[in-house]
């Protein structure tokens, strides 16, 4: 096993002088993150989130405004990036255009002086592992983004670092491949068993990939968590929203207990059961998150709900439509057995048992 | 994003970033070092003795004395020759312009035949001194000129002057123009022309209304690079322009024939300010208005225009334009091998071992010195290149706007401010080769720059970081990564240096000594006291010189290459 190391990022923000004046972007604010010895988290948020910047400062590309990162207990805050010993795969591979394959993977020993025979070895091995040891001898350009990728992460891993870090190492992977190589990474990382940071704006990347998903917005934490915990349990819309579809539709809180909230959506009772829920009082207007593929419904001549559009998926296929104004998608995977729907007919919903989760109503 | 309104913050996020840019020195000492020594040396090389012609000007010998200045803005001769300069310079960047143009969408844009062979004869001009051409108009057309006097039976034809000067800076210029205008229509999707005809527009209002405008900013700038270039020239208004004076001509004869400093150096100062304003045009205004993007891969580019139409008129003017073109060389290559030119075309070595048995020397002191400047270009400017935009320490703009300066400043100012800086003080180099090979040095800087710029804006920032991840030190980085990637950048680089310090005039006429004269000024000379043959012999053995550098340079780079296939 590798040595590796807990992360730590202790009160991190990173301000960047904006071209007005007297302007200022916190591309990240406050960051107070650890990653266990081992683990797989990712930083998921759409472009601007801080995602990148948090990478590039534990990388040591970027210094904290302020606050301080450990590897360990080292602080290595202001250390320069040749000295962190971490490992990093890039969105662009970044692959040196004029090494064959095996002098790219070779490279990073080379840097640290590891004796030939040890390094000649130990690059056998690690393209052994990546299955790229039969084209050792051709040039990046000549690899198709899947090998790439492949001799990419290996030249990180080479070195044996102690945190390995990822910048949206797929999004240059056509979808098909890119299902393919999630797969691959996380068993690769979990075979080495090196802690990992993983950027991406892609949820579906981040619910396979992760132990644990930190979500971000505006460089803060919104939440954190396993994928489930994450999805199931959303901190607010933004959170619902951005993983997977959420339909974010007005209620009326009927009743609050211990045992759960019941909550009146649309004229249907529907309940929120958690270990941890919020406060809220009978009769109080919250916005209710509710996954597409949980509500049930039937075509109803006579129902309240109208479908606006069809969209079809192949595996499901998707209806649009208003439930208590609020524009909803609700998803059937079974129309092959129940025929589907077109744009003007109507359909009543039941969530009696449609898990339902409450969040803050938007700011 | 977060975007916070505050003093406070912001007076923190800029105290970061000053303090990351000290950081960036403590990181990279060494290439801080570098960065030190490459702005000390710009400044002394170029600021100091622009500096010192601009003070020159209004300090006469009795001190400060403006009225001198006066005097001479008001002399005719001063605003002859200004007038007379910027009408040639405009002349001959629009008649260079329309032949680069011309010659750039044919060879790029239609289904003409013999593309290759026009490119090769587009670019010919590149790699021989520019006076060649002045040689050559002299020996077609001049008193005894083979065109003139044998054919046409003129005795008295006179070839001095204004129409010469535009036929010859046209010719000797329109390479820069060709280049610029064939990179852009090159990286010009056809698509664009597909839709255009999509929607019903003939081939015609195709050209006029969407290639046109889209070429109209390479257009510009290349106006504005010829007319630098054409104020810049020394040596073709010295040897034909006769009557016609223009500044750097007039500012060489007060200086070496009046002894007038100050007229010189106000001359010099009239020269470069439409230099320096035509420069600022051409790279801040035109580059502004570029729509199309040089990504290094040329675009998808399929040859729409192939109607007889089109290409049977384009193929009569490429003909003709390249026709001259080789007249002109041919006519110097045929002469340097003949008795007496216009009287005995008998096949002669005669002229070439005069040249041997005159003795060498100064055509081996500008192929050492240019030797000498040319690795010294490719390091400085590669270097310079790369602290500019991959490094921000504190200070960068001076070395930046410095380097540019002396790209636009012409070669005579450089040579006056060198005489003047270097006469005495604490750096005397008059009379050195060292102040020959800084003035080569400097005139070529920022195109080594401008090659590196290019070489670094396709080379992925992030490659650099991947090798510094994984523990290369920044010396590391550059010599393994970066350094290799530059190659192509390195070698068009010392290609360009040596073949202008091996022609330029301007600057160095004022710089070269008894010791150390260079081969450029002897064929001047030879012209001057009419042995054309002996000069055309000179120019031909410059030619293969710098032909046989270029052929060197492309070996090694493919040997260089080949190694590293292996």
């Amino acid at each position: 096993m590798i040595p590796v190391a807990t992360v730590t990022f202790d009160g991190v923000s990173k301000l960047f002088p904006s071209h007005d004046k007297g302007e200022v972007v916190a591309a990240v604010s406050d960051l107070n993150l650890t990653i266990e010895e081992g683990k797989l988290v990712t930083l998921l948020g759409p472009s601007g989130c801080g995602k990148t910047t948090i990478l590039r400062m534990l990388a040591g590309f970027e210094t904290p405004t302020s606050g301080s990162i450990r590897l360990d207990d080292t602080d290595v805050t202001r250390r320069p990036v040749n000295s962190r010993g971490i490992g990093m795969v890039f969105q662009s591979y970044a692959l040196f255009p004029h090494m064959s394959v095996r002098e790219n993977v070779a490279y990073g020993l080379s840097v640290a002086g590891v004796a030939k025979a040890d390094a000649g070895r130990r690059v056998d091995e690690v393209m052994e592992l990546m299955q790229i040891g039969h084209y050792a001898k051709r040039a990046p350009n000549q690899l198709s983004g899947g090998q790439q990728q492949r001799v990419a992460l290996a030249r990180a891993v080479v070195t044996e670092p102690r945190v390995l870090l990822f910048d949206e190492p797929l999004s240059n992977l056509d979808a098909q491949l890119r299902e393919q190589m999630r797969v691959d990474l996380r068993a690769i990382q979990q075979r080495l068993g090196i802690t990992s940071l993983y950027v991406t704006h892609d949820q579906s990347e981040a619910l396979a990939i992760a132990d644990e998903i930190v979500v971000l917005k505006d460089g803060v934490i919104q939440q954190r968590g396993s994928a489930r915990e994450v999805y199931r349990s959303p901190a607010s819309s933004f959170v619902a929203r951005f993983l997977g579809k959420a339909n974010i539709v007005p209620g009326t809180v009927v009743a609050s207990t211990a045992a759960g909230i019941v909550v009146d959506v649309d004229g249907q009772r529907a309940r929120m059961t958690s270990d941890d829920l919020p406060q809220v009082a009978a009769g109080e207007s919250v916005s209710c998150v509710l996954r597409p593929e949980n509500v049930a419904f039937r075509t109803d001549p006579e129902g309240a709900l109208t479908v606006e559009q069809v969209v079809f998926q192949g595996s499901y296929i998707e209806y649009h439509l208003r439930i208590a104004g609020a524009a909803c998608t609700i998803i059937d995977h079974e129309y092959a057995h129940r025929g589907t729907l077109n744009i003007g007919d109507r359909l009543s919903i039941d969530l009696t048992n449609t898990p339902l989760w409450i969040v803050p109503a938007d700011a | 994003m977060q975007t916070i309104d505050s003093t406070e913050l912001g007076a923190l996020a800029r105290r970061d970033e000053r303090a990351q840019r000290w950081r960036a020195i403590r990181t990279d000492p060494w290439l801080w070092g570098i960065f030190l020594v490459l702005t000390l040396s710009v400044a002394i090389f170029i600021l100091l003795p622009i500096g010192a012609v601009l003070k020159s000007a209004v300090i006469g010998p009795d001190g400060f004395d403006l009225s001198r200045l006066g005097d001479n803005l008001l002399a005719s001769h001063v605003w002859r020759a200004l007038r007379n300069s910027l009408l040639l310079a405009v002349l001959s960047a629009t008649a260079a312009t329309a032949v680069g143009f011309v010659m750039a969408y044919g060879v790029t844009r239609t289904g003409m035949k013999g593309k290759r062979f026009f490119h090769l004869v587009a670019l010919l001009p590149i790699v021989s001194p520019p006076f060649v051409l002045s040689l050559a108009i002299i020996l077609l057309f001049g008193r005894s000129g083979v065109i003139s006097s044998d054919l046409l039976g003129l005795s008295n034809a006179n070839v001095y002057g204004l129409r010469s000067l535009v036929i010859i800076q046209t010719l000797a210029f329109s390479p820069l123009a060709y280049l610029n205008v064939r990179d852009m229509l090159q990286s010009m999707d056809s698509s664009l022309e597909d839709a255009s005809s999509s929607m019903g527009a003939s081939q015609w209002q195709t050209f006029r209304r969407v290639l046109l405008p889209l070429a109209a900013p390479a257009l510009l700038s290349s106006f504005m690079l010829v007319f630098v270039k054409s104020l810049e020239d020394f040596g073709n208004p010295m040897l034909i322009g006769g009557d016609y004076s223009t500044l750097a001509v007039e500012a060489y004869t007060q200086i070496t024939a009046v002894y007038d400093m100050q007229s010189g150096a106000i001359l010099a100062v009239l020269l470069l300010l439409p230099s320096v304003l035509a420069f600022m045009i051409q790279r801040y205004w035109v580059g502004r208005r570029s729509y199309v993007t040089v990504t290094g891969k040329p675009g998808r580019t399929e040859i729409r225009l192939t109607a007889a139409k089109v290409t049977v008129p384009l193929t009569i003017v490429c003909s003709a334009i390249s026709g001259v073109i080789l007249l002109f060389y041919g006519t110097v290559v045929a002469v340097s091998f003949m008795k007496i030119v216009g009287v005995d075309s008998l096949f002669t070595l005669d002229h070439y071992r005069y040249i041997f048995d005159r003795g060498l020397s100064t055509l081996q002191n500008s192929v050492t010195l240019a030797a000498v400047a040319t690795p010294l270009v490719v390091i400085c400017g590669l270097l310079i290149s790369y602290v500019l935009t991959r490094r921000s320490f504190p200070g960068s703009a001076i070395l930046k706007w410095s380097t540019l300066l002396s790209f636009a400043a012409p070669g005579t100012i450089i040579g006056i401010g060198y005489i003047l800086s270097f006469n005495s003080g604490p750096l005397v180099l008059t009379g050195t080769a060292a102040i020959i090979v800084g003035a080569m040095v400097l005139k070529n800087l920022q195109v080594a720059i401008e090659g590196g710029n290019n070489q670094l804006k396709q080379i992925d920032p992030a490659i650099e970081e991947a090798s510094a991840v994984m523990g290369a030190s920044n010396i590391r980085t550059f010599r393994s990564i970066v350094l290799p990637l530059l190659r192509p950048a390195i070698f068009t680089s010392a290609a360009y240096a040596f073949t202008r310090s091996l022609t330029t005039l301007s600057a160095v006429i004022f710089l070269i000594s008894a010791n150390w004269n260079l081969v450029t000024v002897t064929i001047l000379g030879q012209v001057e006291s009419s042995r054309l043959s002996v000069a055309a012999a000179y120019c031909v053995l410059l030619i293969v010189i710098v032909l046989a550098a270029l052929a060197l340079m492309q070996g090694a780079l493919a040997l260089l290459t080949r190694r590293r296939d292996q």
